[in-house]
C-alpha cells in the first residue's frame, strides 16, 4: 500500500521536524556546570579517566575513619557547636520570622561533588535566594528561579559532601529555615539554620 | 600608546568597563573557536578546565533537545545534563575515538536520561498530565508551533521509555541504526522493531494533529 506508506512517512517527518525544534535551558546552566567542574578539578586527585592503580598512592582518593574515645567525642562535638555558633552570630542581623510554606530538598549523588536540587514553595514571594556555610552565606551568590505559578522556586547547585547548613532569604530580607529539613539549629539569638547531610 | 586598537563598528564601551578590559572582552567575542573536538580535549586533559565549556558548548544543542525531548521537561533535563556533563568531563580519557566526542558524549546523556528516569519512577514523583489543560494549550495558545509541539511531547511521553528513546536517535537526532546500535546496546533489529512500533503509537495518538 503504497499510499498509506507515503502518508505515513509525510506523518513521521512532521511530527520530527515538530520535535526537532531547539531547547533552551536556564542561562546560568554553563555557569553552574562549569563550577561543579572547576570544584571537581580542585578535589579529584587523579588526572581525568585515569585508571585508579595508575595513580600513585599519595594520590590516591581514601576514606578516613576516625574512631574516638567518648571523651574526645564530646570534645569533637563541642568544637562543632563553637563553630556553629560563631557562623551563625555572625548572620545574627538576618533575623526574621519565618512563615514558610512546603520545601524539599533533593539530592543527586555524584563521587566528590553532590549536585543538590533546592525546591521550595513560597507562593506570594518575589525572589527567593539560597544561603548556606557553601556559598559563604551571601545573599546573592544562589538565586531560586519560580518554576511555575504555584510559587515553586528551584536551584541546582554542586555541593561537596558533608553536613551543610542552609537557610532561604525570601524578597530579601525575611530569614527562612526549610520546613522539609530532617534537622535545624538554632543560635542563642534565635536564628533558626536548617541542616543538609550530603552524601551520606 | 595608549594600549587601545581601533575596531571599525565596534560597540560603545561600557561606562563601567575599563578600555582594556573593553578590548579583551571584544577580542574574545570576536574569537571563533575552530580547534577539533580531539585538540580540545587534550587541552582539557592537559589542565585547561575551562576548555570543557568551550567542547560542552559545541555539542550541548543536540544533548539539551534530546534530554527535554526524553524526559519531558526542562528542569528534569537540566539536572540529568549538569550529572551527564559532569561526568563526562570525569570520564573524558576514555572517550577513545575523540574525532567522535559528539556522538560518546550523547551516549553519556542518553544513559544519564535512563537513569534519571528509573530514579524519578522509583521516587513515584508523577507529572500528572492534566488533558484539560494540554488541549486547552493547544487552542488557547496564540503561536499554533507551540500548540503543536505541545501535543507532540505529550503523545511521546505515551511511548514506552525505550521506543521514545529510539525513535528521538533515529528520527530527531537522525542516527544510522549501525549508530543507534553502537550508542544503545541494543540489536538493529531490536531498534527497528521500537522504532516501528513507536511510529505506530504516535499515529494514533497524534490522528487528526496534522490535519492540513
Amino acid at each position: 500500500m503504497p499510499e498509506h506508506d507515503d502518508q505515513d512517512r509525510e506523518f513521521i517527518e512532521r511530527a520530527s521536524e515538530t520535535l526537532r525544534a531547539p531547547e533552551a535551558l536556564a542561562p546560568d546552566f554553563m555557569s553552574r556546570l562549569m563550577a561543579s567542574v572547576r570544584a571537581e578539578s580542585r578535589t579529584g586527585a587523579r588526572s581525568l579517566g585515569e585508571p585508579a592503580h595508575a595513580v600513585p598512592w599519595w594520590r590516591r582518593r581514601r576514606t578516613i575513619r576516625l574512631s574516638l574515645s567518648p571523651v574526645g567525642a564530646l570534645a569533637l562535638a563541642a568544637g562543632l557547636a563553637a563553630i556553629a555558633l560563631i557562623g551563625s552570630a555572625a548572620r545574627r542581623a538576618l533575623v526574621a520570622p519565618a512563615p514558610a510554606p512546603v520545601a524539599a530538598t533533593v539530592a543527586a549523588r555524584t563521587d566528590t561533588v553532590h549536585v543538590v536540587r533546592f525546591v521550595f514553595m513560597a507562593p506570594g514571594a518575589s525572589s527567593v535566594a539560597l544561603v548556606g556555610d557553601f556559598n559563604n552565606w551571601e545573599r546573592g551568590a544562589t538565586r531560586l528561579r519560580r518554576v511555575d505559578p504555584n510559587g515553586t522556586w528551584v536551584t541546582t547547585i554542586p555541593i561537596r559532601a558533608g553536613l551543610h547548613q542552609y537557610a532561604f532569604i525570601v524578597d530579601g530580607k525575611r530569614w527562612t529555615p526549610d520546613p522539609a529539613a530532617a534537622t535545624t539549629v538554632t543560635d542563642d539569638f534565635g536564628t533558626t539554620t536548617s541542616i543538609i547531610a550530603i552524601g551520606s | 600608546m595608549s594600549g587601545t586598537r581601533k575596531v571599525p563598528d565596534r560597540p560603545a564601551t561600557p561606562a563601567a568597563v575599563p578600555a582594556s578590559d573593553a578590548n579583551t572582552v571584544f577580542d574574545s567575542l570576536c574569537h571563533v573557536e575552530t580547534r577539533p573536538d580531539a585538540e580540545i580535549i587534550a587541552a582539557i586533559l592537559d589542565g585547561d578546565v575551562e576548555a570543557f565549556a568551550l567542547l560542552i558548548d559545541r555539542h550541548r544543542h543536540r544533548c539539551t533537545r534530546f534530554a527535554v525531548r526524553m524526559l519531558g521537561n526542562r528542569d528534569d533535563a537540566d539536572e540529568a545534563l549538569q550529572s551527564a556533563f559532569l561526568r563526562a568531563y570525569r570520564g573524558l580519557a576514555a572517550c577513545r575515538d575523540r574525532t567522535r566526542f559528539g556522538a560518546w558524549l550523547l551516549q553519556v546523556v542518553v544513559n544519564e536520561c535512563r537513569s534519571h528516569a528509573s530514579r524519578r519512577a522509583r521516587r513515584q514523583r508523577r507529572f500528572i498530565r492534566d488533558e484539560d489543560a494540554v488541549r486547552r494549550a493547544a487552542t488557547e495558545h496564540p503561536a499554533e508551533r507551540e500548540a503543536v509541539m505541545a501535543e507532540v511531547q505529550h503523545a511521546l511521553e505515551q511511548l514506552e521509555a525505550e521506543q521514545r528513546e529510539a525513535f528521538l536517535l533515529k528520527h530527531v537526532e537522525e542516527l544510522s541504526y549501525a549508530e543507534m546500535s553502537e550508542l544503545t546496546g541494543a540489536g538493529v533489529s531490536a531498534l527497528k522493531m521500537r522504532v516501528s512500533r513507536a511510529c505506530a503509537r504516535l499515529r494514533e495518538l497524534l490522528d487528526g494533529v496534522y490535519s492540513d
